[in-house]
């Protein structure tokens, strides 16, 4: 059956005709062209298709799209703003918490929602929240790391210290960069 | 893999319970009702269920709650996710085998859409609230165009994906009753691994004790019969009784052999299904006699 909705994505309102089968995945990517959000398992196991749904992450391959009207959803297409990087992005980015990059959107999404509702969380408390999250190339540790920064950085900007808001975490991230990119020069040359 | 939804369905979303109760009077014999859709929505996928009519609960303001009133209990909406449930004190403080059960459900991103009403009322054998609640006696509202009756979760499951709910009734509220101060509870899930996972073997236990003797335990098994299911027989060993490590052993032993019938599969044998069992149980009322693990009513 095909129905009538308005999905408001990244802030803006999109009408849509959409067959009642569509779920909320389908519908960003193949209907609204927001790719960024994956679809890996397509039974809510994988966490990549993670989008924000008022704020709290949500598996949108579970998620039938005309359940979604009236909600606020956000992809990782609308997490910068004027082309700064959001936090959780820049840190991923930063501690090289991406390998092949498929889960990274699912993982940042996952991100941004605990540590919305959670600024200050331990590391045991991400990998609990974040056990939906799977990754096949890296290995947890970088993207712990990343969360790790990101949190930093969210708390000074939460703080007040915000005047570089997206500048990552100083102690944290010049090692990471030393570390990797030296790494990086030798393996190339 | 490419996967859709074949089979086309009409998609209802009742904003009151009068509405959703007259659509599924309606459309009872192709209809569904669904809260979250975490298990109807990859079931449709691969078509083990095929609805005409699918009933969405989740738009229905007044199905969305979370009340613990001390002294009576713990009354769930069946729109209310897991996540709110999981991460209300009340709940990790009173009934912390509730807790333990939704904690180690899926994940997150399936946390919050999905409910404890979907949960049970989807009647897997593994459903990881079935155990806990059958350990607390907790009792269901149910509603229909014809009326209200009330179902104890005990007389909730009929088999695989089965309810003795009728095909037009709606749980309206989950009530948990307040267990008695000091009573021990815990849940043993045994899944293969920590996240994303069904139970091997899941336990609930229940013990209230009166000094050294065991006032009333309660055992709850899932995902080793053909529905989840008290353990009766291996409960009277202990009631009444003296609690000692050797009536606990005798109890569990006759639970994992006499009271489950577990089936061999790709995630266990059988054979070790029953010694999870076994395991479980010992280890959950092992709590109750060592005076630990006990919920922190005042």
């Amino acid at each position: 059956m095909i129905q009538l909705v308005t999905l408001h994505v990244n802030g803006d309102d999109y009408p849509l005709a959409l067959d009642t089968r569509t779920t909320l995945v389908d519908a960003l990517r193949d209907h609204l062209g927001f790719r960024g959000v994956k679809k890996s398992c397509d039974e809510g196991e994988c966490g990549a298709c993670t989008v924000l749904l008022d704020g709290n992450a949500v598996a949108s391959c579970t998620y039938l799209a005309v359940e979604a009207e009236g909600h606020d959803i956000v992809t990782i297409e609308g997490l910068a703003k004027d082309g700064v990087l959001h936090p959780v992005q820049r840190a991923f980015i930063d501690c090289f918490a991406v390998q092949c990059g498929f889960c990274t959107p699912g993982m940042i999404m996952a991100t941004v929602a605990l540590l919305h509702h959670n600024p200050d969380p331990t590391e045991e408390e991400i990998r609990d929240v974040l056990r939906g999250n799977i990754c096949r190339c890296t290995g947890y540790t970088k993207i712990i790391d990343a969360i790790m920064q990101a949190k930093e950085v969210m708390k000074k900007q939460s703080a007040g210290e915000g005047a570089e808001a997206s500048a990552p975490a100083a102690g944290n991230d010049t090692g990471y960069k030393a570390q990797n990119i030296a790494q990086c020069g030798s393996s190339e040359s | 893999m490419e996967s859709k939804i074949l089979n086309d369905f009409s998609f209802h979303k009742p904003t009151t319970l009068d509405e959703a109760l007259i659509l599924i009077d309606k459309y009872q014999q192709n209809g569904l009702l669904m809260e979250g859709g975490s298990e109807v929505i990859p079931n449709m996928k691969s078509l083990v269920v095929t609805p005409d009519h699918i009933i969405s609960l989740k738009h229905i303001p007044e199905f969305e709650y979370l009340r613990y009133t001390p002294g009576e209990g713990l009354n769930i909406g069946p729109s209310t996710t897991l996540t709110k449930i999981e991460y209300n004190p009340d709940v990790q403080r009173v009934y912390p085998s509730l807790y333990t059960g939704i904690h180690g459900m899926s994940n997150t991103a399936i946390h919050n859409i999905s409910t404890v009403t979907g949960n049970i009322c989807y009647a897997v054998p593994s459903a990881d609230t079935a155990a806990p609640l059958l350990t607390l006696e907790a009792v269901l509202s149910v509603r229909s165009v014809d009326g209200e009756r009330k179902v104890p979760i005990g007389e909730l499951f009929a088999g695989v994906r089965r309810t003795t709910l009728k095909k037009n009734e709606i749980v309206t509220d989950i009530f948990v009753p307040e267990p008695p101060k000091g009573a021990v509870m815990a849940y043993y899930k045994n899944p293969c691994r920590r996240a994303l996972d069904l139970a091997i073997a899941g336990v609930a236990t229940y013990a209230v004790m009166d000094g050294e003797v065991c006032r009333e335990a309660r055992i709850a098994m899932s995902a080793v019969a053909v529905v989840p299911k008290r353990a009766p027989e291996a409960e009277a060993m202990l009631n009444g009784k003296v609690l000692t490590e050797d009536l606990i052993n005798q109890a569990a032993v006759h639970a994992s052999l006499h009271e489950c019938s577990p089936i061999s599969d790709i995630r266990a044998s059988g054979e070790y299904r029953r010694e999870l069992v076994r395991l479980s149980v010992r280890d959950g009322l092992m709590l109750a006699l060592n005076n630990q693990g006990r919920n922190e009513l005042k």
